[in-house]
Formats: C-alpha cells, sequence, structure tokens
C-alpha cells in the first residue's frame, strides 16, 4: 500500500506520456508536410511563374520618354546572357528607340512553366503576350507574341537569362 | 411483473453502495500516505497537468500547421511537382490537338473521329466554332491543314484535372493553287481525366 500511487497523479502520468506521443507524432507529420518536395517544389514553381510574368511584361514595355529609366529596369530584370546583351545597348540602338517614338506596353495573357529546375534554380517559361504599341498620330496596335524565357535564381530572386520569341510562322 | 422488477431495480443502487464503501476504504488506507509525503504530491500533480496541457497544445499547433501545409495550393497543384503526371497529360494533350487540328479535305471523317474521342463539352462547341470555316472552304480549296504542338507548359494538374498553355504551329496546304501559309497559335486548354485517358474539356485562344 505505501508503494501506490493515487489515481490523479498516475492518470496525469499517462497522460503526459499520451500528449507526448501526440505532440512527437503532429511534430514529424508537420514537418514531413512542410519539407515535402510536394511543398517546396510547388512553392518554389509558383515563385518562378509569378516572378516570370512580371518580368517578361517588364522586358516588353517601354517609353520612349523615359528610355534610361526603361533601359535600366531592363538591366534589372535580367541576369547573365540577356543581361550581358542589354547592357551594350548603344548610342545609335537608344537613337533608333528615342526617334521610333513609340510607347509599348507588354501584357501577359496566359504563362506556364515547362521546366523547373529547383535544384539549379533555372526554369523555363512560356508565355504569351500582348504588346500593345502607341505612336502619337498613329492608331494604336496589338499584336500578340509567344515568348519563350529562361529564368535563373539569383541572390535578388528570379531573373530573365533568355528571352525568345517564338516565330510566328511567315503568313 | 412489477413487483417482480420493483426488487431488482433497488439491487443496483445497493451495489453502487458498496462500490463507494470500498473506495472510502481505499481512501482510508492511502489517507496516511498522503499525509506522509505532504510536499511532493501538490507540486508533482499541477507539474504533470501543465505539462500534458503544453504537449497537447504543441500537438494541436502541430496538426494545424500540417493541415494548412497540406492545403498550401502549391502543394495541391502538381504540376511540374508529379513528373510521371505531368508528361502523362503533355503527350495525351499534344497528341490530341495535332489530331483534331490536321485535316485534310479528302480524310474529313479521320478529324471528325478524332474530335469525337478527345473533345468533351465546352471544347467541342469552341471548336467547332473554331473549324466552321476550314471545314467550309476545305472541299474547294483542296485545302490540307497540320498541326505541330511546338512547346507546351502544364500551368496545373490536380484531382485528374489539368490545364495547359500550348503553343501550335499550322501549316496549311491549298492543292488548287498549291499554295502554303503558316500560323502560329496559342491555346489555353484544360482537360479532364476520364478513365485512364485525358479529355479536353476546353479551349481558349490566347
Amino acid at each position: 500500500m505505501a508503494g501506490k500511487v493515487r489515481w490523479p497523479l498516475r492518470a496525469a502520468v499517462v497522460a503526459v506520456v499520451a500528449t507526448a506521443a501526440f505532440a512527437g507524432w503532429s511534430g514529424v507529420t508537420w514537418y514531413r508536410t512542410a519539407h515535402s518536395e510536394a511543398v517546396t517544389y510547388g512553392t518554389a514553381r509558383d515563385e518562378a511563374l509569378a516572378s516570370g510574368r512580371e518580368l517578361v511584361a517588364r522586358l516588353c514595355t517601354l517609353d520612349y520618354h523615359r528610355l534610361d529609366q526603361g533601359l535600366a529596369e531592363w538591366l534589372d530584370a535580367s541576369t547573365g546572357p540577356l543581361r550581358d546583351r542589354l547592357a551594350h545597348t548603344d548610342e545609335a540602338t537608344k537613337k533608333t528607340l528615342t526617334q521610333g517614338a513609340t510607347v509599348s506596353t507588354g501584357k501577359v495573357l496566359d504563362a506556364g512553366l515547362s521546366e523547373l529546375d529547383e535544384h539549379a534554380g533555372t526554369a523555363k517559361l512560356l508565355a504569351s503576350v500582348e504588346i500593345t504599341a502607341l505612336k502619337e498620330g498613329v492608331a494604336p496596335s496589338t499584336k500578340r507574341n509567344r515568348f519563350a524565357a529562361g529564368l535563373t535564381r539569383t541572390e535578388s530572386g528570379w531573373k530573365l537569362s533568355a528571352l525568345d520569341e517564338l516565330p510566328v510562322g511567315a503568313r | 411483473m412489477n413487483t417482480d422488477a420493483l426488487p431488482a431495480t433497488e439491487d443496483e443502487p445497493e451495489v453502487a453502495t458498496s462500490a463507494s464503501d470500498n473506495d472510502d476504504t481505499d481512501n482510508i488506507a492511502d489517507a496516511p500516505e498522503a499525509v506522509e509525503q505532504p510536499r511532493r504530491r501538490p507540486v508533482l500533480l499541477p507539474l504533470l497537468i501543465a505539462v500534458a496541457v503544453l504537449l497537447a497544445a504543441a500537438g494541436v499547433v502541430f496538426t494545424v500547421a500540417a493541415r494548412s501545409a497540406d492545403g498550401d495550393p502549391a502543394a495541391a497543384n502538381h504540376a511540374l511537382t508529379d513528373v510521371g503526371g505531368t508528361a502523362d497529360v503533355t503527350s495525351a494533350v499534344t497528341l490530341a490537338l495535332n489530331r483534331i487540328f490536321s485535316y485534310s479535305y479528302d480524310k474529313t471523317d479521320v478529324t471528325e473521329q478524332a474530335a469525337r474521342d478527345v473533345l468533351r463539352g465546352e471544347a467541342r462547341t469552341t471548336y467547332d466554332r473554331l473549324f466552321a470555316q476550314v471545314k467550309e472552304k476545305a472541299p474547294a480549296q483542296k485545302l490540307v491543314l497540320t498541326t505541330r504542338v511546338t512547346s507546351s507548359a502544364v500551368q496545373e494538374l490536380r484531382d485528374g484535372n489539368a490545364r495547359l498553355l500550348v503553343f501550335l504551329d499550322q501549316s496549311a496546304t491549298r492543292a488548287d493553287n498549291n499554295s502554303t501559309s503558316s500560323a502560329a497559335a496559342q491555346l489555353s486548354v484544360t482537360a479532364e481525366r476520364e478513365g485512364n485517358a485525358w479529355k479536353i474539356t476546353g479551349l481558349t485562344p490566347r
């Protein structure tokens, strides 16, 4: 009788053991779910797509009034080979763009990732873009373009490393 | 009957009383023990209860967190994360589009059959509208239309439903004057799983 533990204490020990088991199991479940590939890879995919849409729209947009600002935004949106190419925009090209006196606005109608290598931090994006060109004295024109964009993850997020128009067949 | 039942019901409280009598004797037997350790027990019991409550709370928090992580839209969408499923729907939709948008003026039944096979619901209406002109002009122009999916991206894949962005190249050849023209097309496609096959349920030109 002296060694017998009173029932509330016994019940409390049982409760601690049971709740510890519950906490341990749910903790493991949560950890597994939150770090599962479906979540981490899925999140990376959605981030890359959202960034890609925004970046492609930006590179299809240029206002000749603010050419330098526009080119700076292009550089900010790109990395690698595409950035190198854009950085070499020479004065002659700038002059042509200014003389063109066009305000282009790109709008991504639809886009999707066709490839994603989360480990390497690269992705390929397909985008259907509507580009509206406004020029004084000329009726506004809209054109639909298909683009394949290469995305690379950098320290400051996803950037475009390639942007190629997928040629519309000659009519 | 009633007189028989009454004593039976009266028996039960007696059993209960004797049970509580036993409890009482237990308590009496325990009582000296409780007096022996008056300091240890009042600390231990609340401590254990507190630990149990904390653990239970942690368990509930983890469970809720796991549920929300599982219900994360990024996780529910298996596009690209399910490599096999993504490849499967891509190839099914590619084949289906190549078939239904390829048309030969002298083999119209092939295309008709393909359309019946792979198109469902709204997609059928859209397709008929998109194709009405081709069908009308085809015999006179001896038109042969060839469509090839050049690239595609699976945007969504969940519970037997998929959404894709597809780029197509179309080339039309008129045998009446030997001219060829080509065009590019972009389609947003929705597909639904039917048994082991994917059926196209929506077509939206992009």
